[in-house]
């Protein structure tokens, strides 16, 4: 049964699944092999990464949040500065795309930010 | 307004749904067991699952709503736009990484991850209920209201046809084939409507210049307030305009809006089709030009407050949302739900930047229904030919397929994972509770259905609107302090989950908006001072949650190796 559902994995994933285990270094790898047997409760390489991953996070969400709560207390107490012009645009207009390119630029940050947290005690191979 | 259901729409229509439906039936043969059933075997490719993440989220009211919104009133929709993605960050920075490690199928299975306790399974599982009915209805308005133009239908029928397609979709193959639904829509959604933004670019508007009446020189107008004396007005087209300057010249001019005159009677001789209305750019690129957010404008804060609630709400709800949840599940680890929501983040957030563009290219382009602010984004379609029109109509019912599978997914994995077996203790093996899923789905299907039928009248983004107070509301607190507060108890979790559901769900119900729109009666009488609850139920949520949890006495938490037994 477990088999046959692999078709449905793409060969794509497949292969990125390779390209990320040649990425991560060897140590990693250990690791990877050791946590299996290991609690996860004890501080390991995955627990690490993990957290660290969890801080930046974190810190990226405030920083966000910071530049939301700014346009909408901008749109709700000083609606008059919504209309000085940002290179011709409105600043409503201006804001509301820089927001939306904000959260992309953020999440990409992220993404490169992250370390990879080895696979512990899920188990689906 | 009368529509004409052409043969090649009804052919694109049916293509498009029978396709679907093909689909469906070819992946069904292999989500047997109830890991593929709820999780899609957890197989699911990052990349695939994350424009999905786009397909389950770009619902009705995101594509029909906010265009037609921002067709009508100009910015006020883009607020929606702009709420909508920032859901999105909260999501890939807090919530994604821990749902994918602490869950299993369900948000219930999350939530209860560190406890294993029936009331949180009981609690968290009506609230995945609540939220989906409430989320559900809206999508089976919209698509009513789209199958009236598009076939034909009647209104009724409508509603019935995407009921009975949904069902089969998630009956067939569950989360397999709900994802590759929404993976197939979220791409022709994208694609099609950055098609559009460019043909909207490339055609320009009409905007209003002044004419000298002495030399003949005419310069654009920016006010309609300021129409020099003597002048007279002409309308011109500005010829093709890049994406800047689209925005710019809006800004800078008073725009010709054509609406259908209201009163118009095909007998009489003077009476016209069209009204041209001259709007000055700039009021309408600030917000507060609807009536749903008039309030920002006002001097009082009370009428602010609405506003700032529905903010509140738009970035606390999408992280709560259960069918979004549950697509975390569908990915193999912690990674690649990070790297999904990434691209999910990505291919929203591209397509809320077109939604300004095609909502003020349906204001301007002289095809709006003044009655239906929902065909909006269609009839702009139109105004560049017939194919377009069929195109985006079969996109926009697809669109409702596919956040409605997700729902009905969720809801049925709420009753069968979590009430049934979690709850109640029915043991069941695999395939008996992926029989009972199916069955849930139905009877959610056939719910949904009757819902849609009874609620034809309310406006669609109005209610998404509520969904998103009520998931914030129950799920968000409850959900942020389990991550970040080892405090929280058992007892904490659930007065959270049950007293922020109940008390959004009252708010709502006793809000000015409700006493109008759903009994009738004068919104004045109502005694809750703004209509969208998060402002006061979200923090309400966290003080009960400490509260309870500072009651009641610390218990000894699961290792994580446990987390996934029941």
């Amino acid at each position: 049964m477990e088999g046959a559902d692999n078709i449905e994995l793409l060969p794509t994933a497949k292969i990125s699944v390779v390209i990320h285990q040649r990425l991560s270094t060897t140590l990693t790898h250990r690791f990877m092999s050791e946590e299996a047997s290991m609690s996860q409760s004890s501080p390991s390489a995955g627990s690490l990464a993990r957290s660290r991953n969890a801080r930046i996070g974190l810190l990226l969400f405030a920083l966000y949040l910071v530049i939301y709560g700014t346009y909408v207390g901008l749109a709700a107490f000083r609606p008059d500065l919504m209309e000085t012009r940002v290179m011709g645009l409105h600043l409503s207009v201006a804001y509301g795309f820089g927001l939306i390119a904000a959260a992309m630029l953020l999440a990409v940050i992220y993404l490169f930010l992250c370390r990879p947290e080895p696979v512990a005690t899920e188990d689906r191979a | 307004m009368t529509y004409e259901a052409t043969p090649l729409a009804v052919g694109i229509f049916l293509f498009m749904v029978l396709g679907v439906l093909w689909l469906s039936y070819w992946l069904g043969r292999r989500a047997k067991s109830a890991t593929g059933y709820f999780a899609a075997h957890g197989e699911i490719h990052w990349f695939i699952n994350g424009v999905a993440f786009a397909g389950d989220y770009l619902s009705a009211a995101s594509f029909l709503g906010i265009c037609g919104m921002i067709a009508f009133y100009g910015y006020d929709g883009f607020l929606y736009s702009i709420g909508f993605l920032a859901g999105w960050v909260v999501a890939l920075f807090v919530i994604a990484e821990p749902i994918k490690r602490m869950g299993k199928f369900t948000f219930a299975d999350a939530m209860d991850a560190k406890f294993n306790s029936r009331g949180i399974k009981l609690s968290v599982a009506i609230s995945t209920l609540v939220v989906s009915i409430f989320y559900l209805i809206p999508q089976m308005v919209g698509a009513g209201a789209l199958v009236k133009p598009l076939l034909g239908l009647d209104y009724r029928l409508g509603v019935t046809l995407v009921g009975v397609v949904v069902i089969l979709i998630v009956v067939m193959a569950g989360m397999v084939s709900t994802t590759w639904v929404q993976f197939i829509k979220g791409s022709l959604l994208v694609l099609f409507c950055a098609m559009l933004t460019i043909a909207i670019l490339a055609r320009g508007f009409k905007t209003a210049y002044a004419v000298d009446p002495v030399t003949g020189q005419a310069t654009p107008l920016a006010d309609v307030e300021a129409i020099p004396d003597g002048y007279t007005i002409e309308h011109r087209n500005t010829g093709s305009l890049g994406p800047i300057d689209y925005l710019k010249t809006f800004g800078d001019s008073v725009v010709v809006t054509e609406t259908l005159n209201p009163d118009y009677l095909a007998d009489a001789e003077d009476s016209s089709r069209t009204i041209v209305k001259l709007r000055n750019g700039t009021d309408l690129l600030m917000p507060g030009s609807s009536p749903t957010f008039r309030g920002v404008r006002s001097e009082l804060l009370s009428d602010k407050l609405d506003f700032i609630s529905l903010m509140l709400a738009l970035f606390a709800g999408t992280a709560s949302l259960p069918h979004i949840l549950i697509r975390y599940y569908t990915v193999r680890d912690a990674a690649a739900a990070r790297k999904s929501t990434v691209v999910g983040i990505g291919s929203i957030g591209f397509f809320y930047i077109l939604t300004l563009y095609l909502g003020l290219g349906a204001m301007t382009a002289g095809t709006l229904d003044p009655t239906d602010s929902n065909m909006a984004a269609p009839l702009l379609a139109r105004s560049f030919g017939e194919l377009p029109f069929a195109i985006i109509s079969a996109i926009a019912f697809t669109t409702v397929l596919g956040t409605v599978s997700g729902l009905i997914l969720a809801a049925s994995g709420a009753v069968a994972h979590d009430i049934m077996e979690n709850v109640l203790h029915i043991k069941l093996k695999d395939h008996a509770k992926v029989g009972a899923a199916r069955w849930a789905a139905v009877v959610v299907g056939v719910l949904a259905i009757v819902l849609g039928i009874l609620f034809s009248s309310l406006n669609v983004g109005f209610l998404v609107g509520w969904a998103f107070n009520i998931a914030a509301s129950a799920n968000l607190p409850a959900l942020v302090m389990l991550l970040f507060w080892k405090r929280t108890t058992r007892q904490g979790v659930i007065a959270a989950v049950t007293v922020g559901m109940l008390a959004s769900l009252g708010w709502i119900l006793l809000s000015a908006q409700a006493y109008k729109q759903v009994y009738g009666l004068d919104p004045a009488d109502s005694i809750i001072p703004f209509s969208q609850p998060a402002l006061v139920t979200v923090p309400l949520g966290f003080v009960v949650l400490v509260v309870v949890s500072l009651l009641t006495p610390r218990r000894a938490e699961r290792p994580e190796s446990e987390w996934h037994t029941a």
